[in-house]
């Protein structure tokens, strides 16, 4: 499994990409949304689009919740 | 200064979750600024909010409203209130959302052709309802009902520079600037200045300060609690500050950084994106100051956004009249008074101004 860590994903996410359909490094919008799904996926600690399940762990482990929405462009 | 590795340490101290869509999105709960291209709420889990963070005030300078390090004073700020949370409820239960028309985006008929989920498979970015795509069904769900859209709706999440205030984007709500003569220098409030509470709620974040000024009626109250540096060191004083909002206080946003604003542009303009003309170039046409005049921007080629285009409309025309109206003095004004005056469907009248001569124009509202 890849590791990444919490804080690389954070700044990947709050980093302001263009709003072109094709960016600068090639990627098409799909081909960034795909990307962004592998980079969190593979991360033991990102819930990716799954509020309920980071619901009952953050009960089990009396964490708050950071709950990030991010376009992708 | 906060290292990188105190943002880490931060992060780990939450469980973290990435909404990737706003497909089934429950609106009873994410209730946010939806025109922002970056988002986070924090919730305990029981799912009270705790804090919302992510602000913009132009369409072109996010690195000003939002950084890694504003975001992890937030989280920091988060963590003092969820610590022995079940006492300190009080501090955020203004944060708590209210009740909104749909459940998810999908109720809505604009939005009703998604899916609660995106097809990975095939052309996924045009399976996501985006955040702003939520703005634009809500105010055209309004339009469908003939009904005006209300101002809460109209300009949405105000920003605290309607108040004369910029914090601070590294800060949570630390006070960066205060403008001459705005509401917030008559309170008292001066930079460097740390917004503690206002109206009783914890403040995390300039979007937390946004949420009370979103939730605030046609007049308002703002009731600060400030930490306020000394000149000794490490000391501070507990500052009050208050400000009145008079009636109209909400309709002085500028809306025309907003996405959802370029589907307004079609609803009232046609496909017209407007702006205000210079000085010199009024005093060139003599139109007084008190009277309209915007330059036509840009006009939209395509489908429902060509119709200003279609009915004659050309870029770098003057708009000086729209309907019986000659007091609309920015684009955001015309747009309201599209959105709130004149229903769907209404034919409107136009007056340009074009090589210096007079023309007249008609469409019809969307």
């Amino acid at each position: 499994m890849r590791r990444i860590t919490t804080l690389a994903c954070l700044v990947m996410i709050l980093s302001v990409a263009p709003t072109f359909s094709r960016t600068a490094d090639g990627q098409t919008r799909d081909e960034q949304v795909l990307k962004d799904r592998d980079l969190l996926s593979e991360n033991d600690n990102w819930y990716y689009d799954d509020l309920d399940a980071a619901t009952l762990e953050a009960a089990k482990q009396k964490k708050p919740m950071m709950i990030v929405l991010r376009c992708i462009p | 200064m906060v290292r990188l590795q105190e943002i880490k340490s931060l992060a780990d101290q939450f469980i973290c979750v990435r909404l990737i869509k706003c497909n089934s999105l429950d609106l009873q709960l994410f209730q946010f600024d939806y025109d922002l291209t970056f988002a986070a709420f924090f919730l305990s889990a029981d799912k009270t909010i705790i804090a919302r963070y992510g602000t913009r005030n132009s369409h072109d300078s996010a690195e000003q409203d939002v950084s890694i390090k504003g975001l992890a004073a937030t989280m920091a700020s988060v963590l003092k209130l969820h610590k022995d949370f079940d006492n300190k409820k009080k501090w955020v239960v203004g944060k708590q959302p209210g009740k909104f028309r749909v459940d998810v985006p999908e109720n809505f008929s604009k939005l009703s052709r998604f899916d609660s989920e995106l097809t990975y498979e095939k052309e996924v970015s045009k399976s996501c309802i985006h955040c702003h795509q939520i703005r634009d069904a809500y105010r055209e769900d309004y339009r469908d009902r003939n009904l005006p859209v209300p101002d809460k709706v109209m300009y949405p999440n105000p920003t605290p520079l309607l108040l004369g205030l910029r914090f601070e984007t590294d800060s949570r709500a630390t006070v960066a600037k205060v403008t001459t003569n705005s509401l917030a220098q008559k309170s008292g409030i001066k930079a460097g200045d740390l917004v503690q509470t206002l109206n009783g709620q914890a403040i995390c974040s300039t979007a937390d300060v946004q949420w009370v000024l979103h939730n605030q009626g046609k007049t308002g109250a703002l009731d600060f609690v400030i930490k306020r540096p000394t000149t000794l060191k490490d000391t501070f004083a507990k500052i009050n500050a208050k400000i009145a909002l008079d009636e109209g206080w909400r309709a002085k946003s500028d809306i025309s950084w907003r996405t959802s604003t370029w589907d307004l542009r079609r609803i009232v303009g046609g496909g017209m994106y407007l702006e205000n003309i210079s000085d010199s170039k009024r005093k060139q046409l003599k139109i007084p100051e008190d009277k309209m005049a915007l330059n036509v921007r840009s006009v939209g080629k395509y489908g429902q956004h060509a119709v200003a285009m279609r009915a004659g409309i050309r870029k770098g025309d003057i708009l000086v009249r729209f309907n019986e109206r000659t007091d609309l003095m920015s684009e955001t004004e015309v747009i309201a008074y599209g959105m709130q005056n004149a229903k769907k469907n209404q034919m409107v009248t136009l007056e340009f101004i074009r090589n210096g001569k007079p023309i007249t124009i008609k469409y019809k509202l969307q």
